[in-house]
C-alpha cells in the first residue's frame, strides 16, 4: 500500500477551555479531493488548522508527504489556504495579492508578475491585475484568493468554507471552477463545509465530525446511503432513524423489535436478541399510501417543504416520532397530501440500513 | 386602503411639500444646516476669528510700546529676513523631525508588543497607562524629569555611587528630546495600538501560510495596515513638537531658541506683538505643510503604486 500523501497520526488539539480535535487518524491519498464536514464547532476547521500550521497539535503527528510536520512552522510548509473571509491584503493590488508567496519565495519581480498574470488569466479575471481588491465582486475578490493560493504550484490546497460568503448562483458557478481546477492540477484538495451540497458535489471522499471525532469516513454516497451511526444518519438529513432492539435473526434478515412495530432489516452478520437493533431508512425509500386498511405505520401529514423538483413532507406517527418523506409532486397531488391527512407509511425491508454496533469498527 | 387614508396620504404630503420644495431646487436641506451652525459658530468664533486677526496684526505698527492699525509690510521683512529667525526655524524643524522620527520609530515596535503579543487583559491595562499621562499635566511630567535629570537628580546621585559623573544630562538636545517624547510618544503609541488592534488577524495568518516568515510579517502586513496611522502618528508628534513651549524652556532653557521661545521672546521684548504675529503665521503654514505632506502619505496608495512601477 503506498504511503498516505497527508497522514493525521493519532492528531489531538486541546485549547485551555475546549478539546477542539480528539486524537484522530486520517490518510489522505495524493490527487485527493477530500471534504471535511459536520457541524459548527465539530473541529473541522480546527483540522484544516493543524494541516497548515496555523495551530500546533498538542498531540499526535501530521505527515505530509512522509515527512513529519512537528514543528515545522506554518510558513515553511507551502499548504496555501483559501479562508472564508479570503484574508486579501486590502493594501496590495490583485496582481501584488497573487505575487505575494512568490516574493514570500524571493522570485525576482518580472518572473513573479508573469507567473501572477498567468493565473490571473486563468481564473478569468485577465485586466484587472492593477485593479484594488475593493474594486472586486465577491466572485472575483474569491479568484483572487484561489490564484493566490496556487501561484506557488503546491501540492495541497486547503479550503475553509470558501463559498459560504457567495450568493447561490455563484456558489454552483465557483463549484464548477474548484471541480476543473482539481482536476486540471491533480493536486490534493482539503475542503473544510457544512454544506452538504458542496461536498457532495465535489469530493470523492467524505469526513463526517462531530466533538473532535471523525464519525465516518466514505464516497459521498456510502456516508448517504450507509450511515455509519446515528449521528451520521441524522446529520445527513433525510434520514429516519428508527431506534429498536433485536427479536431474531432469519437468513441474512434481522427481526427487530421497535415502538413502531416489528421490522426486518437486511443485515450481514447475526446479532444476539436483545442487542441494540436501530437502524435507518432513507426519505426517498418510505412509500405512502392513502389506503388506511394496508400495511404499514399510520401517520398524520404535518406539512410539506418545497425543496425543488421534490417536496418534503413531515408526518408525524402516533406516539411524536416524526418521518421525513420525500415525494415527487405528482405523487403529492396524486394523494392529495395536506397537512392532517392521514396516511399509511411502508417501505421494501431491503432498502432499510442497519447501524453498526457502537465501539464496532466501521 | 381605505379612501380616508389616501387622502390624508394626499394632504400630509401637501403640508410638508414647502420643506421639500427648497431641496428640488438644489439647495441643501435646511435641517443638517441648522444642525451644524453651533459648530460653524464655535468654528468662526474660535478660530476663524483669531486667525484672521492674527494675521491682520502682521501689518500692524508699534509706537510707544502701544499696537497701532496700519498696513506695513516691515514686520514681515524684519522677521522672514533676519537671522535669529532663521536660525529658530531651522531649529525647529530639526527638532520636531526628530522627535518625530524617534516617537515614530518608539512607538512602533511598543505598540506592536501592546496590540500582537500582550494578553487582551494585560492590552487594556497598557492602554489605560498610556492614556493616563496624556491627560496629566504636562508640566508635572517635565518638573519630574528636571528631578531626574538636574546635576543633583537621581540619575547622577545613582552616578556618583559608581564613581562617574556627574554628567550634564539637563540642558541640552538629550533632555530637549526627552522632554518632547513625554509630550508626543504616548499619544503616537495610542495611536498606533488602537490601529494595530483592527488589523485582521486572518491576514497575519494568511501571510505566515502564504510563506511569510513571523518577523517579515510586521513588514508585509503589519506595517502596510496601519499606513496612514503611522502618518497621523507622525504628524500629531511633529505638530506637537514643532509648537512645544514647555519643553525648550525647562529643559534646554531657551538656547538655543525655538519658534515658540522667540514669539515669547518678541512679545517681551517692546510688545512686538505684530512680529510675534509674522512667526506665529510662518509657523501654522509651515504645520499646514506638514500636514499636507501627512495626508499624502497615508492616501498615496495610487500615486505610491505609479512611483514602484
Amino acid at each position: 500500500m503506498p504511503t498516505p500523501f497527508i497522514a493525521l497520526d493519532k492528531l489531538d488539539k486541546r485549547y485551555p477551555d475546549h478539546h477542539a480535535v480528539k486524537s484522530i487518524d486520517l490518510d489522505i491519498e495524493a490527487g485527493e479531493f477530500i471534504a471535511i464536514m459536520g457541524p459548527s464547532g465539530c473541529g473541522k476547521s480546527t483540522t484544516l488548522r493543524l494541516i497548515a500550521g496555523l495551530d500546533e497539535p498538542t498531540d499526535g503527528d501530521l505527515r505530509i508527504g512522509g515527512d513529519s510536520m512537528r514543528g515545522v512552522p506554518a510558513f515553511q510548509r507551502n499548504t496555501p489556504m483559501v479562508w472564508q473571509s479570503l484574508a486579501l491584503f486590502p493594501f496590495l493590488t490583485v496582481a501584488e495579492n497573487v505575487a505575494f508567496p512568490l516574493r514570500m519565495q524571493k522570485v525576482g519581480a518580472a518572473e513573479r508578475r508573469k507567473r501572477a498574470l498567468e493565473w490571473l488569466d486563468r481564473l478569468g479575471l485577465a485586466g484587472m491585475a492593477e485593479r484594488n481588491i475593493a474594486q472586486l465582486s465577491g466572485g472575483q475578490r474569491q479568484r483572487v484568493a484561489i490564484a493566490r493560493a496556487l501561484v506557488t504550484e503546491p501540492s495541497v490546497l486547503l479550503l475553509d468554507e470558501p463559498l459560504s460568503a457567495l450568493d447561490a448562483h455563484l456558489r454552483v458557478r465557483m463549484q464548477t471552477e474548484l471541480s476543473r481546477l482539481h482536476r486540471e492540477l491533480g493536486i490534493t484538495f482539503v475542503y473544510v463545509t457544512h454544506a452538504q451540497s458542496e461536498a457532495f458535489a465535489l469530493a470523492d471522499r467524505i469526513v463526517i465530525m462531530s466533538e473532535g471525532h471523525i464519525q465516518q469516513v466514505g464516497r459521498p454516497q456510502d456516508v448517504y446511503r450507509a450511515p455509519a451511526n446515528a449521528f451520521v444518519a441524522e446529520f445527513m438529513g433525510m434520514n429516519n432513524l428508527i431506534r429498536g432492539e433485536v427479536r431474531g435473526n432469519d437468513e441474512g434478515m434481522l427481526e427487530v423489535g421497535s415502538t413502531l412495530g416489528n421490522f426486518r432489516v437486511p443485515t450481514l452478520t447475526t446479532r444476539p436478541e436483545g442487542s441494540r437493533g436501530d437502524f435507518v431508512i432513507a426519505a426517498d425509500r418510505v412509500v405512502l399510501a392513502a389506503d388506511m386498511e394496508g400495511p404499514g405505520i399510520a401517520g398524520t401529514v404535518l406539512g410539506l417543504e418545497f425543496v425543488g423538483s421534490t417536496q418534503t413532507v413531515f408526518i408525524e406517527i402516533e406516539g411524536g416520532t416524526e418521518f421525513r418523506v420525500q415525494k415527487q409532486q405528482h405523487e403529492i397531488e396524486a394523494l392529495d397530501l395536506v397537512p392532517g391527512r392521514q396516511v399509511k407509511l411502508n417501505w421494501d425491508s431491503r432498502h432499510a440500513w442497519l447501524l453498526p454496533q457502537p465501539g464496532t469498527t466501521h | 386602503m381605505t379612501a380616508a387614508s389616501v387622502t390624508t396620504r394626499a394632504s400630509a404630503l401637501r403640508r410638508w411639500s414647502w420643506l421639500q420644495g427648497p431641496r428640488m431646487t438644489g439647495s441643501p436641506a435646511v435641517l443638517p444646516s441648522v444642525l451644524g451652525l453651533p459648530v460653524l459658530l464655535w468654528q468662526a468664533v474660535f478660530f476663524a476669528a483669531p486667525l484672521v486677526f492674527l494675521v491682520v496684526v502682521t501689518f500692524w505698527q508699534v509706537k510707544a510700546f502701544r499696537l497701532e492699525p496700519a498696513f506695513v509690510l516691515d514686520n514681515w521683512s524684519r522677521i522672514l529676513f533676519s537671522a535669529t529667525f532663521q536660525r529658530a526655524l531651522v531649529h525647529t524643524f530639526a527638532v520636531a523631525g526628530t522627535t518625530t522620527l524617534l516617537a515614530v520609530a518608539l512607538a512602533f515596535p511598543a505598540a506592536y508588543t501592546i496590540a500582537f503579543r500582550l494578553s487582551p487583559r494585560r492590552r487594556d491595562l497598557a492602554v489605560a497607562f498610556l492614556v493616563v499621562p496624556v491627560f496629566s499635566s504636562y508640566m508635572l511630567r517635565i518638573y519630574a524629569w528636571q528631578i531626574v535629570l538636574s546635576p543633583e537628580g537621581m540619575i547622577n546621585a545613582l552616578l556618583g555611587l559608581t564613581g562617574i559623573g556627574p554628567l550634564p544630562l539637563l540642558g541640552g538636545a538629550f533632555s530637549l528630546q526627552i522632554g518632547l517624547l513625554t509630550l508626543t510618544l504616548p499619544i503616537a503609541v495610542l495611536i498606533l495600538v488602537f490601529a494595530m488592534a483592527g488589523i485582521d488577524r486572518t491576514l497575519v495568518e494568511a501571510a505566515e501560510n502564504l510563506g511569510c516568515r513571523r518577523a517579515r510579517v510586521i513588514m508585509h502586513v503589519v506595517a502596510p495596515s496601519v499606513r496612514p496611522a503611522i502618518a497621523l502618528a507622525a504628524t500629531t508628534s511633529f505638530l506637537l513638537a514643532f509648537g512645544d513651549y514647555i519643553s525648550p524652556l525647562f529643559m534646554t532653557g531657551s538656547k538655543p531658541p525655538t519658534l515658540s521661545i522667540l514669539i515669547v521672546d518678541t512679545v517681551k521684548s517692546g510688545s512686538q506683538w505684530p512680529r510675534a504675529s509674522v512667526i506665529g503665521v510662518a509657523m501654522l503654514v509651515m504645520l499646514a505643510l506638514v500636514l499636507g505632506i501627512g495626508q499624502w502619505l497615508s492616501s498615496g496608495r495610487a500615486t505610491r503604486r505609479e512611483g514602484a512601477r
